[in-house]
């Protein structure tokens, strides 16, 4: 029975390794290491969640594809969290080159965390 | 008899409206989609009247991929929630009451999705169960306030896995990282299926170009 689930578990996670979606967009685990944070914050889900938005952005690259909506903005808040507001400024300023939608907010954003340190 | 023909061509015309008013096209049911065209949009805290607690939290982590394949830019959801909750507006309750103009300056919205999950209603069988989830979508313009898209309905979703494989994988895969029953899937498949009917944002491929994409209708949500 163990055998069968971790092939299930395994075929679950190497079909997620390729799903893109019909606007070219990768996800990976997305959904759930999020509702994992908001469920449990902890450190070891704000790990695992900060862990599942980078794979997002190095997976996105090697594909060539955009870097979905906020991913770059959570990866900024993370930064925020830990005081390295030069990360986090980073991270909002690509946000918004890729999605210049986003620029009001996330100019909102960076006024909201100083620089220095 | 002449009354039998009348009543013939009287019941084909019933059908036929019938028939005219559970399905529709994009174009036709959501034009103001194609004139203003949003792009940005921000998503706000859903309003819960269902008993099951998770299902705002639920609601939240799953609607950004959907909602960005969908071809739109979701406002970080994340980073809006802050700002609201720094305001004190973390309630969906309240946030209701505020005119979608409001958002347009500070967050530089184009519209705003406001979500209430009426229903969540789990069923457990011998051999499976299913979970029924009733939800109001509707997305108004922060530029006039009017509504722009909205769609009610109540989805049955199978959680024993016997239509869909790929959702019972998932639901397995997650009992066994997690040790408990997850709903993710099932709330991802409730915003996937809602959000069939919208007219594709900028992002899409079809943008602009699905205005006779034949969609299934929807009550209008009472506001």
């Amino acid at each position: 029975m163990r055998v069968v689930l971790t092939i299930c578990v395994l075929v679950f996670f190497s079909g997620c390794a390729t799903k893109v979606s019909q606007s070219n967009l990768y996800w990976g685990d997305y959904s759930n290491t999020l509702y994992m944070v908001k469920k449990e914050p902890s450190d070891a889900t704000k790990t695992a969640h900060e862990e599942e938005l980078q794979s997002i952005v190095e997976k996105s690259k090697e594909m060539s594809l955009r870097v979905p909506p906020g991913i770059y903005a959570e990866l900024g808040l993370y930064a925020v969290d830990r005081g390295d507001q030069k990360t986090a400024q980073n991270y909002f300023r690509l946000e918004q080159e890729v999605y210049p939608e986003g620029a009001i907010l996330m100019q909102h954003t960076l006024k909201s965390t100083p620089s220095g340190s | 008899m002449r009354l039998k023909p009348l009543l013939f061509l009287g019941s084909l015309m019933l059908l036929a409206t019938g028939c005219a008013t559970n399905t529709s096209t994009k174009g036709q049911a959501y034009p103001e989609m194609y004139t203003e065209k949003p792009v940005a949009i921000l998503v706000v805290p859903a309003i819960n009247h269902s008993t099951a607690a998770d299902a705002p939290i639920l609601y939240e982590s799953t609607i950004n991929e959907p909602l960005s394949n969908a071809g739109f830019y979701v406002l970080p959801i994340e980073v809006t929630d802050r700002f609201l909750r720094n305001e004190g507006l973390a309630e969906g309750e309240v946030l209701k009451d505020i005119p979608p103009q409001k958002f347009a300056e500070p967050f530089g919205a184009d519209a705003v999705l406001y979500v209430t999950i009426d229903k969540w209603d789990t069923n457990y069988y011998v051999i499976g169960g299913n979970v029924t989830v009733g939800a109001s979508f509707l997305m108004k313009s922060s530029k006039t306030g009017a509504t722009l898209w909205s769609y009610q309905d109540e989805i049955p979703v199978n959680t024993s896995g016997d239509s869909s494989g790929g959702l019972l994988v998932a639901l397995i895969a997650t009992a066994i990282a997690t040790g408990m029953q997850d709903y993710v899937p099932v709330a991802r498949n409730v915003n996937l299926m809602t959000l069939q009917s919208i007219p594709y944002g900028k992002y899409h491929n079809n943008h602009d170009k699905d205005q006779s994409q034949r969609i299934k209708l929807s009550k209008i949500p009472t506001k």
